[in-house]
């Protein structure tokens, strides 16, 4: 038997990694032993994660390495290479010992032991500790394969568990494995074909070579459908409605108990707390501005809930495989499809789901134009725009809206397209995926997942959200103006008639605070701002209102509405579907007291601008850290908004040439 | 290992769905040889096609009665060489 190296006590700790090829059930594994108890960092200078797990079954201090999937360690691919320099201890993720593991468990599918053996053989030859976790045993069994793993354990003088991760079958035995992992017989370095052969006779060995295993007749039955040529793009069609019905549908409920919840924090701040610069600082800025970004939660974890699903049930590389043949003349692969899908909730996910794109050309050029996707935070700008174009024609509005996802798509596609013939130049890498069998979804690694992706958009998206938010805030509550003298008559006046005729006092009281709300937003620095920036934008139609509205979604597009509602109205409304609302913004003037705000022509040049260009500071700074540079950023900054000016004034300008007001 | 009998042999993504046939080589460039091998689609090995539609979805074998799926883009397919089987 194998020398033992990794001394029985109880108290050392002990770092291991575990490695296996795609679809093998790793991270099911991973989930069952480490739970909740995880981090995920990133490999020095790249953009492939890894998620570190703290498992309790094992002494404190020990680590568990979830290696990204591989199917060869000599892969030419980022993750193969990573896989085979943290086995060699040339790398590790950030802020853990460059140093090789003290174990390598091999998570190894016994229904494809063949294949699985090949990676299994180069990990071998490393002459690592080693324990091997053979997954799917059932199912082989079902099958008919015969699995022996006893034979298997001896042949290779290292610890075999049959285990199932999905249903915790013989997880209790796995940590006292790991703690007596020792190393296996070191399999001399074998060429291709010599490891072909050993990986068979390994197979042969473990399953018999009977060549009368049953079919998966699910799989097969539901392929002629899900892949078929026409058939698998309708499906696709169906499946992503669905999927988008649920999440806007379905997060209505969640999204409106978070507004309800900030409004009754904000509500009860500015009852306790004495009017003032520290209130107005935390209930218009901090809370409003967080409260904005966290009410986009609810479609976020969704969204990571059905992925994580989908993608556990089989169906997800299905969908890469179909969307593949419309990808290829834009440079582009199905690869890109999660990051799109993925970014049309958030384009933060969008960017950070793009480390899954082979190819890093590929993968920058699906980064730069994910932003492209008609996030959730830019539907409060389209709902209030193309109510604004098309009132009381509902019809009408919903294709306008449709209208502004097609665009953005489009830009996205036309804009890779650009890139791949240009900075990135080069072909989409032909696709080839493995469609691993249809299986039953695991609840607990698609709620595992869905926690991981909400609480790393919760931490990285809501600091710098309020960070932004109190400068934003900062820059529209400063300099104070002083209330216009108008403000001031209607107050008096109100003082006056207050116990005469309470209602018109009242009213008389709103006025004069909507007036000097409206005299402090065009008197801040961000009125200033506006102000200044007015002639760049006038020849898309703006003046200094929506320049300031404009210049405020920078940050993050969702302001726009409550922008605009303090500028031209003096309030604040946040829902742009609010009764009345709607009239008074229609109807607002500009400075000159007789053209609209929103004219038809400047209502499409806004809705064009508001769908291309780039408005969100937290997905430049994601950009960056993706794509291990600034420039790549600010490049993306550049080409989104020259081309959504450039896009909205010509509109605009033909728009004016053939009379739309 | 490649099989000596190419010339009756014919690209994957000529095969029809339910064709059968073995893997004689494969002619790609060297990053995605490597890969389609990883996979599991390497010389001698079975395979039958599931869909065919210039990029092709195939079952491989190890021809000892286990397989997986995989699918292949138009390009990867037509530097796949297969020998039918009748």
């Amino acid at each position: 038997m194998a020398e033992r190296v990794v001394e029985s006590t109880e108290q050392q700790s002990i770092r291991v990694a575990l490695l296996g090829n795609p679809n093998t059930g790793k991270t099911t594994l991973f989930n069952q032993l480490c739970g909740v108890r995880h981090k995920t960092s990133n490999y020095p200078g790249t953009t492939q994660e890894a998620r570190i797990g703290f498992p309790g079954s094992l002494p404190s201090g020990s680590e568990i390495i979830d290696l990204p999937g591989a199917y060869s360690l000599s892969l030419d691919h980022s993750e193969s290479a990573l896989c085979r320099r943290t086995l060699t201890g040339e790398t590790a993720p950030v802020g853990e010992p460059v140093e090789p593991p003290d174990v390598v468990v091999l998570v190894v599918d016994a229904t494809n032991l063949s294949r699985n053996m090949m990676l299994a053989a180069e990990a071998l030859e490393l002459g690592l500790p080693t324990v091997i976790l053979l997954t799917m045993v059932d199912l082989a069994r079902k099958r008919g394969i015969a699995v022996d793993s006893a034979g298997l354990s001896q042949e290779l003088g290292c610890q075999v568990i049959e285990c199932d991760p999905r249903r915790g079958g013989n997880m209790g035995d796995i940590p006292a494995a790991l703690l007596t992992a020792g190393r296996p017989k070191r399999l001399p370095h074998m060429d291709e074909d010599a490891r072909v052969a050993w990986a068979d006779s390994m197979h042969d060995l473990v399953c018999g070579s009977d060549a009368s295993i049953r079919e998966d007749r699910l799989t097969g039955a539901l392929d002629r459908l899900l892949i078929h040529p026409l058939g698998g793009l309708m499906a696709f069609a169906v499946i992503m409605t669905g999927l988008f019905f649920v999440i806007f549908k379905v997060a209505e409920y969640p999204m409106g108990w978070i507004e309800f919840l900030f409004g009754t924090v904000g509500g009860w701040l500015t009852t306790v707390m004495p009017e003032g610069v520290l209130q107005s600082l935390l209930v218009d800025g901090a809370l409003a501005g967080v409260g904005s970004t966290v009410i986009f939660l609810p479609q976020i974890c969704l969204l990571f809930f059905l992925i994580a699903l989908l993608e556990d049930t089989g169906y997800l590389a299905r969908a890469s495989f179909v969307i593949d043949r419309l990808m290829q003349p834009f440079g582009l692969s199905g690869h890109a499809f999660v990051p799109f899908l993925s970014s049309h909730a958030c384009a933060l996910p969008g960017i950070m789901a793009c480390r899954g794109v082979p190819g890093s050309r590929e993968r920058l050029a699906t980064i730069l134009v994910a932003p492209f996707m008609s996030c959730t935070a830019r539907m409060p700008v389209y709902v209030l725009l193309t109510v604004l174009l098309f009132p009381g024609r509902p019809s009408m509005q919903a294709l306008a809206f449709a209208g502004c996802y097609v665009v953005g798509i489009a830009a996205g596609l036309l804009s890779a397209l650009l890139a791949r013939r240009t900075l990135l130049r080069g072909s989409a890498r032909p696709m080839a995926i493995e469609l691993p069998p249809y299986r039953i979804p695991s609840l607990r690694t698609a709620v595992l997942t869905t926690w991981d992706r909400g609480w790393v958009f919760l931490r990285k998206a809501g600091t710098v959200i309020f960070a932004i938010s109190v400068v934003l805030w900062w820059l529209s509550a400063y300099p104070v103006a002083a209330p216009p003298a108008e403000a001031i008559a209607m107050q008096e006046e109100a003082a006056l008639v207050v116990e005469s005729d309470p209602e018109y006092a009242a009213s008389l009281e709103e006025q004069a605070v909507r007036l000097s709300a409206t005299a402090q937003a065009s008197g801040s620095m961000l009125g200033r701002m506006g102000a200044i920036m007015e002639p760049v934008f006038r020849p898309l139609g703006y003046d200094r209102q929506l320049t300031v509205g404009v210049l405020a979604s920078f940050a993050a597009r969702e302001v726009f509405v409550a922008t605009m509602t303090i500028q031209v109205l003096g309030v604040e409304v946040d829902d742009p579907e609010a009764e009345g609302f709607l009239d008074e913004l229609a109807t607002a003037s500009r400075s000159d007291r007789q053209t609209p705000i929103f004219t038809a022509a400047t209502s499409w040049s806004l809705l064009l601008y508001y769908v291309l260009a780039m408005q969100c500071l937290p997905t430049l700074a994601v950009t960056a850290r993706e794509s291990g540079h600034w420039k790549w950023a600010l490049l993306q900054f550049a080409w989104m908004c020259g081309l959504a000016y450039v896009s909205a004034l010509t509109f605009y300008q033909i728009l004016r040439a053939i009379g739309v007001g | 290992m490649v099989a000596d009998h190419t010339s009756g042999s014919v690209p994957l993504n000529c095969m029809k769905r339910g064709d059968e046939g073995v893997i004689c080589e494969t002619c790609l460039d060297d990053s995605d040889d490597a890969f389609v091998k990883a996979l599991g689609v390497r010389p001698n090995r079975c395979i039958r096609v599931c869909r065919a539609s210039g990029s092709c979805v195939i079952e491989v074998g190890s021809g000892r009665g286990t397989w997986s799926r995989v699918a292949l883009s138009r390009t990867l397919a037509s530097g796949i060489r297969v020998t039918t089987r009748v």
